[in-house]
């Protein structure tokens, strides 16, 4: 069983400034773990400490008691990749080479990679539904598509940890879902996931546990449903959101976060498709 | 009774006819091969090729002779043997050098529009022949002053990038444009303390590029370091297209961006030396070459590298014999490729819009 511990991570730009601080918490693997957040509170910068991208100025990054930021690159991508948030190639390599590229862990210096490199960068591509597009280049792709092509990058480095820095941005509904499905099935297959998400209803629907990130803290950690309640999520966001329980054809309550002034509109007897809903806890910040 | 619809499969238009031909091609196979064979049968062609005719049956005969150990019999052979066939190999060798360093520095610096002077390479070497001229007068001191010299600036040029923070492309590329702008200064200021009826024409011969003086003498050098430099470049072709996503993503997937950077401009800087220090400053060929590669082969390393070394070597060949066989008088390489080149790379640019394997 590989776990990542981060213990009292500290990192910053300017000294009097820091992004992160005593950032503590752990990944087991099975684990798919949704990183929450405002615009700003360090979450990219986190994913960038954790996969060697920055060299944190304190603290340590454990994988099974290894520390990854004194190991050297080649070693570290083994166990812990990234899937970064915006994506352009200089060069209008075909999506399946961009996926390639994820295999460069497993090879050696001078070596191209082979069959089985190519096999697996395959299923990843079929893996994000995008084997029809494996020969198209990448920069004519939709950015939905690119993104679905960097995360098939991600599946096919087969490292213990996959950082993946807002996966469901530029996706429509479905492929948000075949992403999503996508990762617990590997994650229950022992890998772990660490996913920064602006999307509080997905780490509701798709994570098994949650961090908070608050001015580079961890404001709150913890199974979703005793994270994401309407006090913490309001207080993080600094907005006024609901939590709202939704009964589906009478089967059990799914729960939605909602930012207030929907809800309104929802309850509100002007509009005739009125679904079952009871709201939670009215609890309004700001 | 109805008949059962057959498929429509007939393309929209011509283009995609001829983009389905390019596909069921062989993935684009063959025309790979044929072009990594290329130089070859020119070579035969250029060696036959002066204003000293000879077939090029009696070309294939001479050099089988050659190989058999037999010294050159007849006034055709020793023209063939001792005059063209080191003018030729350079012209590949050179041309092979240029078009691979350039291939490497556009995937490093991730921007098709640099080239072999990225780092200010060439005007060092420029810089080295041209003080070595002024002071000696001698042509093979002036080849190994451009080497060293030429070598010393792309190490100035990653001093003074360190010196600023780092590996990082951008502070590299500055750093290049500097160290070339300082060794353009002094190479004016050579000219203008040389003799202008002796000295100083031969400093212009030389920046401006030629093989007409090439002779065994300065084959194995070159031939040392454009077989290795490029076997070393072909063995890191893959590791290329990582590199070129740029420090970070190559970093995420495991690669020691720093070293591999180090590793791959010196290799390339190497090359390029070489090659400016037989053939002079021959511009064009780093920068056009990657590209007419991409536009035949696709952006991806694996087969762009190998396909630049080949295609370079093709291109200064016949830009090389056209300057020594068409022409009444002897142009300068230097002059030829950028009058060739030029419209080359507008051609280029041209289709660049409908995929020439870069994005915008």
């Amino acid at each position: 069983m590989k776990q990542l511990r981060v213990q009292d991570l500290a990192f910053a730009f300017h000294p009097d400034r820091p992004v992160l601080r005593d950032v503590s918490f752990a990944v087991g693997a099975n684990e798919v773990v949704y990183v929450l957040g405002p615009n700003g509170c360090g979450k990219s910068t986190l994913f960038n400490c954790l996969s060697g991208v920055y060299a944190p100025q304190g603290g340590r990054v454990l994988l099974d008691g290894a520390d990854l930021t004194h190991m050297a690159a080649r070693r570290r991508a083994h166990h812990i990749g990234l899937v970064p948030q915006n994506h352009a190639a200089a060069f209008a390599y075909s999506a399946r080479d961009m996926v390639l590229m994820g295999r460069a862990p497993h090879l050696g210096l001078f070596e191209t990679p082979g069959r089985t490199d190519c096999e697996a960068a395959d299923a990843a591509l079929a893996a994000v539904g995008l084997s029809h597009l494996a020969e198209r280049p990448f920069n004519e792709l939709s950015g939905g598509e690119r993104r679905l092509v960097t995360i098939a990058r991600g599946l096919a480095q087969e490292s213990d940890v996959l950082l993946l820095d807002e996966p469901d941005a530029y996706l429509d509904p479905k492929n948000q879902h075949l992403v999503q499905e996508t990762i617990v099935t590997l994650a229950r297959q022992g890998r772990a996931f660490l996913i920064s998400s602006h999307s509080p209803n997905n780490a509701l629907l798709y994570g098994d546990r949650v961090l908070l990130l608050e001015g580079g803290r961890v404001a709150a950690a913890g199974p979703p449903d005793a994270v994401l309640t309407a006090e913490t999520l309001s207080a993080a966001y600094g907005a006024a959101l609901e939590i709202i329980y939704v009964s589906h054809n009478g089967a059990q309550q799914a729960r939605a976060v909602l930012p207030v002034r929907s809800l309104h509109s929802l309850s509100s007897p002007a509009n005739p498709h009125n679904p079952t809903c009871a709201p939670g806890i009215r609890h309004l910040v700001g | 009774m109805t008949w059962p619809s057959l498929p429509r499969t007939r393309p929209r238009s011509a283009v995609e006819a001829l983009a389905a031909l390019r596909e069921t091609r062989n993935d684009g196979r063959l025309r790979f091969w044929v072009l990594l064979a290329l130089p070859i049968p020119l070579a035969v062609v250029a060696l036959a090729l002066g204003r000293y005719e000879i077939s090029p049956g009696a070309v294939l005969q001479t050099l089988g002779h050659a190989l058999a150990g037999q010294p050159a019999a007849t006034a055709a052979e020793t023209l063939v043997l001792q005059v063209r066939l080191p003018r030729i190999l350079a012209a590949l060798l050179i041309g092979a050098a240029l078009g691979g360093s350039g291939a490497a520095f556009q995937g490093i610096f991730k921007n098709p529009l640099v080239d072999s002077n990225i780092l200010g390479v060439t005007s060092g070497a420029g810089f080295g022949a041209a003080l070595a001229l002024l002071l000696t007068g001698s042509l093979p001191l002036a080849s190994a002053a451009a080497f060293v010299c030429g070598l010393a600036a792309v190490l100035l040029a990653h001093l003074g990038a360190r010196a600023h923070g780092g590996s990082h492309t951008l502070m590299l590329t500055l750093s290049g444009i500097l160290v070339g702008s300082f060794f353009a200064a002094l190479t004016s200021l050579v000219k203008i303390l040389a003799d202008p009826l002796s000295e100083l024409p031969a400093i212009t011969f030389w920046l401006l590029g030629g093989l007409s003086d090439a002779t065994w003498h300065d084959l194995p050098l070159l031939f040392l370091v454009t077989g290795l430099g490029g076997a070393l470049l072909f063995a890191l072709r893959w590791q290329l297209n990582v590199l070129s996503l740029g420090d970070r993503e190559a970093a995420t997937l495991g690669l020691n961006t720093r070293q591999m950077k180090l590793l791959v401009v010196g290799v390339a800087a190497l090359l390029t030396a070489a090659a400016v220090a037989v053939g002079g400053v021959i511009g064009w060929v780093g920068l056009v070459i990657p590209h007419a590669g991409r536009l035949l082969v696709g952006p991806d390393h694996r087969r762009l590298l190998p396909a630049s070394l080949s295609l370079g070597a093709a291109f200064l060949l016949v830009i090389d014999t056209l300057a020594r066989a068409a022409l009444p008088r002897e142009v300068p390489l230097g002059v030829f490729t950028g009058i060739v080149g030029v419209p080359v790379l507008f051609a280029l640019l041209r289709r660049s819009r409908t995929g020439a394997g870069w994005a915008e």
